[in-house]
């Protein structure tokens, strides 16, 4: 640094110099321009809604469960479901569920399995419902099985 | 005697701010912008995937096995379509099953007898570790997901994901 001083002392004595000085404005219009239409690209482009995931369980091995416990669902090809619990059958239509869900766990005394049955030929997007329908009620951990999903509510591995 | 104008001069709007906050939002469209993969860029058909609202934990990306079940859109055929996300291990899978071309890529169509040895390949290969993901169309009959669970449940594959679109949209 010491080196360096009598150099500016140098320029220094031959006077300032106005154009030297002068603020440098360089004309940033197209630069802009062109960083405004990348931005509005980005933004038009960029999608927020990601898939998102259910868990899924299967059991390895089959469990019996007495039927006393569970609430079967089955999955009609129309949309309908058919209800049997506790030596009674009710038909429902989707999205009367978590009233199913209440009145099962009230009836049964054990913890309730709701298994879900879909034939082959229901629309997967019919179960999908019916399983997010569940699991908004409550019904946690959730157990498939060939046609069967079994869904067992509250605690414990019951299929 | 005429009045002395004053020149006219064009006013001056500081944009710096502007331009920098431009930027800041360019810089962070740009980072967050993905890409569609080849696999995405190979694929024939669109999944309509089934609506979910309880569930909000979002698809991974490494180490991912994705089964789709898709309807062509050309011919509206059924069928499965199996891709690795992790390289090295598609590659060893893909060496271990003769069905399958060399020149296969990420994606591949394959009937269900293929699917199976698909699996249980992939689980060999990664040493348990992938995961796997249904991916269907939700006009499709559930025959076609209550096969691959059945496959599943053979390979002791017992946990899996079944995609979503979240309800409503949003971030």
């Amino acid at each position: 640094m010491a080196s360096m001083a009598p150099k500016q002392d140098a320029s220094r004595k031959r006077g300032p110099r106005r154009t030297r000085r002068r603020w440098i404005t360089p004309d940033m219009t197209a630069l802009v321009d062109i960083a405004l239409l990348l931005l509005m690209f980005f933004i038009v482009s960029t999608s927020f809604n990601s898939p998102v995931v259910m868990e899924m369980t299967v059991p390895e091995g089959e469990k019996p469960v007495p039927l006393s416990q569970v609430v079967s669902v089955v999955i009609q090809p129309d949309g309908l479901l058919k209800c049997s619990y506790a030596e009674k059958t009710v038909y429902l239509m989707p999205g009367h569920i978590a009233g199913l869900v209440a009145e099962a766990t009230a009836l049964i005394k054990d913890v309730p399995v709701i298994a879900v049955d879909a034939g082959s030929n229901v629309r997967y997007g019919l179960v999908v419902d019916v399983l997010d329908e569940l699991m908004l009620a409550g019904v946690d951990s959730r157990f498939v099985r060939k046609n069967t999903v079994v869904l067992n509510n509250i605690a414990g591995l019951s299929y | 005697m005429p009045k002395i104008k004053k020149k006219r001069t064009g006013f001056v709007l500081d944009m710096t701010p502007l331009v920098d906050i431009a930027f800041l939002l360019l810089t962070f469209f740009m980072f967050t912008a993905k890409f569609k993969s080849d696999t995405e860029n190979e694929q024939k058909f669109v999944i309509e995937r089934p609506k979910s609202s309880a569930d909000t934990s979002k698809l991974g990306e490494k180490d991912l096995a994705i089964v789709k079940i898709a309807i062509d859109t050309v011919n509206s055929d059924t069928s499965y379509y199996y891709s690795i996300s992790n390289e090295d291990v598609r590659a060893q899978v893909y060496q271990a099953i003769p069905t399958i071309p060399a020149d296969a890529k990420a994606m591949i169509a394959v009937d269900s007898a293929t699917l199976d040895r698909l699996i249980i390949e992939t689980r060999l290969a990664s040493k348990y570790k992938v995961k796997f993901a249904i991916d269907a169309d939700k006009r499709i009959e559930f025959k076609w997901v209550a096969d691959l669970m059945e496959i599943m449940r053979k390979y002791k594959q017992t946990e899996f994901q079944f995609v979503t679109d979240k309800e409503g949209g949003g971030l």
